[in-house]
């Protein structure tokens, strides 16, 4: 469904044309760059909220006629290119949701953030409110998009409790992986009707029976799968048809309970604030009401509530089971989180919906400016960030090498590389990163004080009693790979501190595999690795698992015996010499040599655990300077100079910038 | 300048000095007001203060191994003295000719330089026709100009060195390189230990008024014994000047794919250090004035030409390749000789030898005066009398901009790192010999850092 997001007008301008029809306009200041780009005011070709249906009505006064027993709210969920934004691409043509058919040139692809579509993910969800004939009646489906990984799965999970049921659609090319397994789980956790669907279906090499059983089999799901080809449109009918007969109507009072709406995604748009998607539980909302948050206690006014058609399309209330966008100006997404309930500021009494989760950084880490001048322009992309990801905690920090910046706490790891490129894609901005750091928590044995390490620099094993432990955050980790390279595999995990839970065959080719392993292994190079070692084949998802004691050590780099505090890190003990090793001999390749010899050392605690010596430097290049062509030494002086201006300074010796990146790796 | 021809077989020593002329051009007037009017109707390209005046003479025999300069390789019969002459050396002249058509006025020129290439290969007629044109041109200051040559062992005899002479040339430069046969050898340079010998006895017959013994350091399998030799007869053979440049790996050359900085057969870089060291100990023991970061001289004997570059003052040049520094634009002319022909004849002549990738859009005065400011800082730290620090406010501190302040706090390490010494009271800086001039990179890129900061420091 990523394919909405550049169809959706979100940060673009919102205009009530004589039409009533809301005209988007490009604005170019918008935040979010990478929808912007493809969308024009011609461009949209939707089923426009101004078009008639044949009984002449408009599509919000027939979408308002639909009684909440004929409401269907869904989800797809799927494996990373299972085809899930074809299927939704289909869906929205055959409902009538979208003009006329997509074209190749407008077509997901091309739509997406760029983010996503080097990464194969959707970062943001959206949500579009269809209208599909069955059985002589107009049904109001809601197809809610989800995130599509693990970082954000508090999200996937409020996005899912939205719904009633769910698609899990697997490749019928590729079978059940490492994701379809997760999501399949979370939408059990949430009680959904699962109606699972076999795609791909006119591929060669398909295989549509065995995906079955594979199925029901290892999800144990008892339905029987569809099949489906998103590509050709076979199948998605009948699909449509299987949501409406499987999946439970909302359960909602419209007249005798208060309002009551969950919060299931937010972002900010330039003009009008935060627009938060919602669905309504109880009773209805329309504009002019006055709004809380049962979490934050923000109270506002309703500006707007509309139907998401996909174009966000104005109506005069949204009732319950309804799924729909509420304005309030709002202009801080944090005052409306994710999962938060709300409710009629009237309405003191209504109770908050379970499992709103307060924000929880599974990790930080430092970003910094290339350059110190840039520190300004840096604060100011992130600030605008964040207005769109609220999830992002962010601190300022100052590092004695580093200079001025942030440290950011993230949902996850990639979250954090996500965060990183549109920082840099987006806006500009060149930074340079320190490695992830997994929070770790501190505890004495009889439990009488606990307090959290969000960085090395939090690391004070000397205020420490005999029986403090560490506990590092674990994951429980499902891996889906070939038969045939399941022995490396399992040695990667292993090597990377992780023990087996599981090890299911899936058919007579591949294998599951579930392992608990430290959050913090999988922050270097481990999905590489599986990737490598799997010729690609190998998938992996993981999810949350609890605390567990482990054997830490915090080791320092010290350059000319002085600590460099950016390049500190904690690691498990066993791995401090070759992590140590490796440190000093990267930092002996990248440095420059300086006028004086450098003592490069890994320490921990007082004793060195790795040393390397950069002997001084001598000589620079004497050049000629011929004919009087002084072009070519001035050039090599000007680089020097760029590199100079961006030097860190790593104890007493600087080093350009363009090392950091490397050395933190 | 640093590629060589060798002396061929039939090298004549000690040919009689029968048939050589009074070369000396004579002035013709008329040729020379055609010549400004020819001129007026360019942009004026010349600069009423430039003295000096590079001539680019690309030819040699072949390339040495190190060689990235503007050069056209002949082969092996090019160097056959008397022999049939190539007949590219006239096109080339009558090309550089062409080139000077566009300048005139200006003050009399008090140095010229032949560069190259191999500049002894050249002919003397074709030297005298360059000759005539500058003179027509400019004028030469006959009396006191300093008109140098480079010269190549192997590829003169006393009878030439006579011959250029005669044409007003009063200094060589001669591209000895080495005194040990077999680096000569590994440099591509093939003339050997014996033509150096007998091209230095024809130098210091010839009685030049001043002359330089060029040499290399740096170069494969150089230990410090070798070095330490041909800096002795170096010494020995009491040239005017020396000239010691440390080898560079241009990316474009045989040496560059063979070699790599730092690493055997090349010297390590402490001992290519060492090497610069021994010959600053050596020189200037024996009387010379390390007055140039590469570049050593009996008292009267600099290179005024070189110390024209150093000292940023404008100057011409002509010939593929070279670059002037004119109306404070430098302007490097087409590296091939086919470009260059081209350029001379066409879009050249049209737009007044603007550099080949000008756009047409001026320069900003600003952007403009700071390279200017950097060139500055650049050269003068070449000599041994450095910077003078003192009022480059007045000239570069445009909007209150600090530039003496500036340079004097980047240098404040180096000076206590003992790179750089400072003078009483901060009027002028200069790099130590030898240490600072050994990393005088790191210290001119700190002082265009410090120039560079948007703010004016803390």
């Amino acid at each position: 469904m990523a394919s909405l997001l550049a169809r959706l007008p979100r940060g673009s301008v919102w205009r009530l044309s004589a039409a009533m029809a809301l005209v988007p306009e490009v604005a170019p200041l918008d935040p979010w760059v990478g929808l912007g780009k493809a969308l024009s005011s011609t461009s949209c070709r939707t089923f426009a909220s101004g078009a008639l249906d044949e009984d002449g009505r408009r599509l919000p006064d027939l979408i308002a006629s639909i009684p909440a027993d004929r409401i269907r709210n869904f989800s797809i969920v799927a494996h990373i290119d299972h085809g899930k934004s074809t299927l939704a691409d289909r869906i929205l043509e055959m409902t009538g949701a979208l003009a006329y058919p997509l074209d190749k040139q407008s077509s997901q692809v091309l739509d997406k953030l760029s983010v996503e579509r080097e990464r194969g993910i959707t970062v943001k969800a959206q949500t579009a409110t269809i209208v599909h004939e069955y059985g002589g009646h107009a049904y109001l489906l809601n197809l809610v998009d989800t995130p599509g990984h693990v970082d954000f799965s508090y999200e996937v999970s409020r996005s899912l409790s939205a719904c009633e049921g769910c698609v899990l659609l697997v490749d019928a090319t590729q079978g059940i992986q490492a994701q379809t397994v997760s999501n399949c789980l979370l939408a059990l956790e949430e009680d959904l009707e699962i109606v699972p669907a076999v795609n791909k279906i006119d591929a060669p090499a398909a295989e549509p029976e065995e995906c079955a059983r594979q199925i029901e089999d290892v999800l144990g799901l008892g339905a029987e799968a569809l099949r489906v080809s998103a590509k050709t449109g076979e199948g998605v009918a009948a699909l449509l048809n299987a949501v409406v007969e499987r999946v439970p109507p909302p359960r909602t009072e419209r007249d005798t309970k208060p309002f009551k709406a969950l919060i299931f995604d937010a972002h900010h748009d330039q003009f009008r604030g935060v627009v938060c998607l919602c669905r309504v539980v109880d009773g209805s909302i329309k504009a002019g009401d006055r709004v809380a948050s049962c979490g934050t206690g923000t109270e506002l006014e309703v500006l707007e509530v509309g139907l998401m058609c996909p174009e966000p399309t104005e109506c005069e209330r949204l009732e319950g089971g309804q799924i729909g966008y509420v304005v309030t100006g709002m202009k801080n997404s944090a005052d409306f989180r994710i999962g938060d309930t709300l409710r009629k500021s009237v309405d003191v009494g209504v109770e908050a919906l379970p499992g709103f989760k307060p924000i929880k950084s599974m990790c930080f880490g430092g970003i910094f400016p290339a350059a110190t001048d840039e520190y300004e322009s840096l604060k100011r992309a992130i600030e605008k960030l964040t207005l769109n990801d609220s999830s992002v905690v962010v601190h300022r920090e100052s590092s004695q090498a580093m200079g001025p910046g942030f440290r950011c706490g993230f949902l996850g790891l990639l979250h954090m590389e996500v965060f990183l490129q549109r920082l840099e894609e987006e806006h500009g901005q060149s930074v340079v990163s320190t490695k992830p750091f997994v929070p770790l928590l501190v505890v004495e044995a009889d439990g009488s004080r606990e307090r959290e390490i969000l960085s090395p620099g939090d690391w004070d094993e000397v205020k420490w009693g005999r029986t403090t432990r560490v506990l590092e955050p674990v994951v429980l980790a499902t891996i889906v790979c070939p038969n045939t390279v399941v022995g490396k595999v399992i040695t990667l995990c292993h090597d990377h501190r992780g023990t087996q839970v599981d090890h299911t065959a899936l058919g007579s080719q591949r294998v599951m595999l579930r392992y608990r392993l430290p959050l913090t292994e999988l922050a270097g190079d481990f999905y590489d690795s599986l990737k490598g070692c799997s010729s690609g084949y190998a998938t992996l998802e993981y999810e949350e698992a609890g605390h567990e004691e482990a054997d830490l050590v915090k080791l320092d780099v010290r350059v000319n015996g002085e600590v460099v505090d950016s390049l500190a890190r904690v690691v498990h003990r066993d791995h401090a010499f070759p992590v140590g090793k490796a440190m000093v001999s990267r930092l002996k390749k990248l440095l420059d040599r300086q006028a004086f010899e450098l003592a490069l050392q890994a320490v921990v605690g007082s004793k060195v655990v790795a040393r390397e010596t950069l002997a001084a430097l001598r000589k620079d290049v004497l050049a000629k300077c011929y004919g009087g062509d002084v072009s070519r030494k001035k050039k090599l002086l000007k680089k020097q100079k760029e590199g100079k201006k961006r030097l860190k300074s790593l104890g007493s010796v600087n080093v350009p910038v363009e090392v950091f990146p490397q050395l933190l790796k | 300048m640093l590629a060589r021809g060798a002396l061929g077989p039939a090298a004549a020593r000690g040919l009689l000095l029968e048939g050589t002329r009074a070369l000396r051009p004579q002035r013709r007037v008329g040729d020379r007001r055609e010549l400004a009017a020819r001129a007026s109707e360019g942009c004026g390209a010349n600069d009423p203060a430039a003295r000096s005046a590079y001539v680019h003479l690309p030819f040699c025999r072949r390339k040495c191994f190190y060689c990235d300069f503007p050069v056209v390789a002949l082969g092996e019969g090019a160097t056959e003295l008397r022999a049939q002459e190539p007949e590219i050396y006239g096109r080339y002249v009558s090309t550089l000719l062409r080139e000077m058509e566009h300048y005139g006025g200006g003050g009399k020129l008090r140095t010229v330089f032949f560069g190259g290439g191999t500049p002894s290969l050249i002919p003397p007629r074709h030297l005298e026709r360059v000759l005539g044109r500058l003179d027509d041109a400019f004028g030469i200051d006959w009396g006191n100009a300093e008109i140098s040559m480079e010269c190549d062992p192997g590829t003169f005899d006393l009878q030439r060195l006579v011959e250029y002479r005669s044409l007003g040339v009063n200094r060589v430069s001669v591209g000895v390189q080495s005194f040990d046969g077999r680096l000569l050898e590994l440099c591509g340079r093939s003339h050997g230990e014996g033509d150096v010998l007998r091209a230095l006895d024809d130098v210091r017959a010839a009685g030049f008024d001043s002359w330089s013994l060029d040499l290399m350091f740096g170069l494969p399998h150089q230990t410090a014994e070798s070095w330490a030799e041909t800096l002795e007869m170096a010494v020995a053979a009491d040239p005017d000047h020396v000239s010691c440049y440390g080898l560079q790996l241009d990316d474009s050359t045989p040496f560059a794919r063979w070699y790599t900085e730092g690493e055997g057969p090349l010297p390590s870089e402490p001992l290519a250090a060492d090497l610069f060291r021994m010959a600053s100990r050596e020189l200037q023991g024996a009387g010379y004035s390390h007055y140039e970061i590469s570049n050593y001289a009996r008292e009267g004997h600099e290179c005024r030409h070189n110390l024209a570059y150093w000292r940023d003052d404008p100057f011409y040049a002509f010939g593929v390749g070279a670059t002037s520094s004119l109306h404070g634009r430098r302007v490097a002319r087409p590296k091939k000789l086919s470009r260059y022909e081209q350029w001379v004849e066409g879009e050249g002549r049209k737009v007044g030898f603007p550099p080949p990738d000008w756009s047409g859009a001026p320069l900003r005065e600003d952007e403009d005066e700071d390279e200017r400011l950097l060139d500055l800082i650049m050269l003068s730290l070449r000599l041994k009398s450095g910077l003078r620090v003192n009022g480059l406010n007045e000239r570069f501190g445009r909007a209150g901009r600090d530039v003496e302040r500036r340079v004097l706090a980047a240098v404040e390490g180096h000076a206590a790192e003992g790179l750089v010494s400072v003078s009483e009271g901060g009027h002028a800086i200069r790099l130590t010999d030898p240490e600072g001039l050994l990393l005088s990179n790191s210290v001119i890129s700190d002082i265009f850092v410090a120039l560079d900061d948007d703010e004016d420091g803390e």
